[in-house]
């Protein structure tokens, strides 16, 4: 559905974003990650026409972005950072307005703003003034004219951002929605956000792609061995000279034990995802004596996978 | 042509809901009616208090355009709402064209109550028709102008202040540029470059004079120079706004 090819972009000198690669599939909800001043919104913005790229090609639909940027434009409700808007005009009135200048026939306008409104949550507001409605409502607004156009391709650029937990959530839940019936690329640095709502995930780090991936395969990691760890009532010394005798264990190392007594030891190793070796280390356990108070495989979260990729920068998590 | 009427009303909305909107407008309809008042009271010609009418109008005009045309785009751009116009499928011109549109009309119906002065005058008087309609003629097209000119400048500003500034600092170059030239250039020595060169600079600034062409209108006289004068630097205005809207792609 988007289809993105060596995408760079230079602001005079600056280099933004640096021969950016990438694919969207129809009825797919992508996750569009990365530190701040990463790219996001550059490619977005050039992907909906705004800035055109200084190198490379973008096709939306089939439609190359150059050639003909008003296709491309038509199939796409965008919603930017922040929702400018115009806060002097009525809900309705300025939802009416975007769909005469999207080409909403005049007979489906009322019907369409009436359905985006009701699905944003926005019906009871309708007559207030932009200007007066708090920061989740202006988000609803903005997502309200991304979708009153019915367009195959949505694209929101960090939509839960300043927004308070329940607000978040119901954003979430309708981007979720959305993206049963349509194409979607949403940016954001939350990443649990990314992990709720998407299906694949790309991160983009100083301009460039630093990885792309679906959900799945990144929760399972590339390599079969799992991390995992162990919480045992025992002297630490001995365990962990008993635990060394169990086959097929790898990278053993202390952890502390931040709630229990003097006699908790903790553990991390690594072992094969499938080949028994966290059942040998339990009934190894149990036959020395000691209880076992957790043994737990630890998933790779996406929170791992950005540190990896991305370094030092911290990410923001919710 | 649908986007630009969709673009132009959201303007002449925008307006009417705006303070800046109101003061300027009510501040424009009052100032021109206590002039036209003054005059009429001084006058027993007919045609002389309706032009002292619409003088006043365009003197008033002058001052409330730049004022009226400061945030077209540059608020847009300031604002971030531009990206919303941008990403619409709807060209830059429509979206020059619309908010020109948009504001000619709010302009216009800021002058209009001044058709009242001229009802006031005909139930005093017997004003000569000719010269009360090329008044207004010239009127509309000052305003086609001096709008055209007030959005180029909000295109390329940062912010509505620095817009106003520039359209305050031309408009008021270009009508005292007729008043400031001598009237009769200085005569051609055909062995000097320099009173040649001065000869067609001269000529020039003339041209370029607002009050120059539109003193004719005031006289009854509707010349094509002027009206060319008037049309082709409006479009010309529009053409470069639409350039400056377009200039976001060159960087």
């Amino acid at each position: 559905m988007i289809s993105v090819k060596n995408l760079t972009k230079y602001y005079a000198d600056n280099l933004a974003l640096d021969r950016v690669s990438f694919e969207v599939e129809a009825g797919d909800i992508v996750g569009f990650l990365g530190p701040n001043g990463a790219g996001k919104s550059t490619t977005m913005k050039i992907i909906t026409c705004f800035l055109p790229p200084s190198a490379g090609r973008a096709k939306v639909a089939e439609y190359d972005i150059i050639d003909s940027p008003m296709e491309v434009r038509r199939r796409i409700g965008y919603m930017p950072e922040n929702v400018p808007l115009y806060t002097e005009m009525r809900v309705r009135e300025y939802l009416s307005f975007r769909a005469k200048i999207k080409d909403v026939p005049r007979k489906e306008r009322t019907a369409r703003i009436e359905q985006v409104m009701s699905r944003c949550w926005l019906t009871h507001v309708q007559r207030q003034t932009i200007g007066t409605l708090s920061k989740g409502y202006r988000q609803r607004v903005g997502l309200a004219d991304a979708m009153v156009s019915d367009p195959e391709i949505l694209i929101l650029d960090e939509p839960t951002i300043g927004l308070d937990p329940n607000q978040v959530r119901q954003v979430r839940e309708l981007v979720k929605e959305l993206g049963q019936d349509h194409t979607v690329l949403v940016s954001t640095h939350i990443l649990p956000e990314v992990e709720m709502i998407c299906d694949r995930v790309i991160i983009i780090n100083n301009g460039r792609i630093a990885m792309q991936d679906s959900l799945a395969s990144l929760r399972k990691g590339s390599s079969k061995h799992v991390e995992y760890y162990l919480e045992v009532k025992g002297p630490a010394d001995e365990v962990d000279r008993v635990l060394r005798t169990v086959e097929g264990i790898t990278e053993l190392s202390a952890h502390p034990v931040h709630h229990g007594g003097d006699d908790v030891a903790g553990f991390t190793f690594k072992a094969a995802r499938e080949g028994g070796a966290a059942e040998a280390v339990a009934a190894k356990m149990v036959t020395s004596g000691w209880s076992v108070r957790e043994l737990r495989r630890r998933e790779r979260t996406l929170e791992d996978v950005f540190v990896e990729v991305v370094g030092r920068e911290l990410p923001v998590s919710a | 042509m649908g986007h630009v009427l969709a673009l132009g009303k959201r303007e002449l909305t925008a307006y009417f809901l705006s303070p800046v909107g109101y003061v300027v407008g009510f501040l424009f309809i009052g100032l021109y009616n206590v002039f036209f008042f003054f005059g009429f009271m001084r006058t027993t010609d007919a045609n002389e208090a309706i032009a002292g009418g619409t003088s006043a109008v365009m003197t008033f005009a002058i001052l409330a355009i730049p004022f009226l045309t400061m945030g077209l785009l540059a608020d847009e751009k300031r604002s971030g709402t531009i990206e919303m116009l941008m990403t619409a499928p709807v060209a830059d011109w429509e979206v020059v064209l619309g908010k020109y549109v948009g504001s000619v009309i709010f302009v216009l119906v800021m002058a209009a109550p001044s058709l009242v002065q001229v009802l006031a005058v005909k139930l005093y008087g017997m004003p000569e028709w000719g010269p009360v309609w090329s008044g207004y003629v010239g009127l509309v097209l000052l305003v086609f102008f001096l709008v055209s000119m007030g959005l180029f400048f909000s295109s390329i500003s940062k912010s509505a202040l620095v817009a106003v500034m520039t359209s305050f600092v031309v408009f008021i170059v270009l009508l005292i540029i007729g008043i400031v030239v001598p009237q009769s250039p200085p005569a051609i020595e055909a062995s000097n470059v320099f009173s040649n060169a001065a000869h067609y600079l001269f000529a020039l600034l003339k041209y370029a004079s607002i009050s120059e062409h539109y003193a004719n209108f005031s006289w009854g006289m509707v010349n094509s120079r002027d009206v060319v004068y008037f049309i082709s630097g409006t479009v010309f205005f529009l053409f470069l706004s639409t350039l400056a809207v377009e200039s976001r792609k060159w960087k």
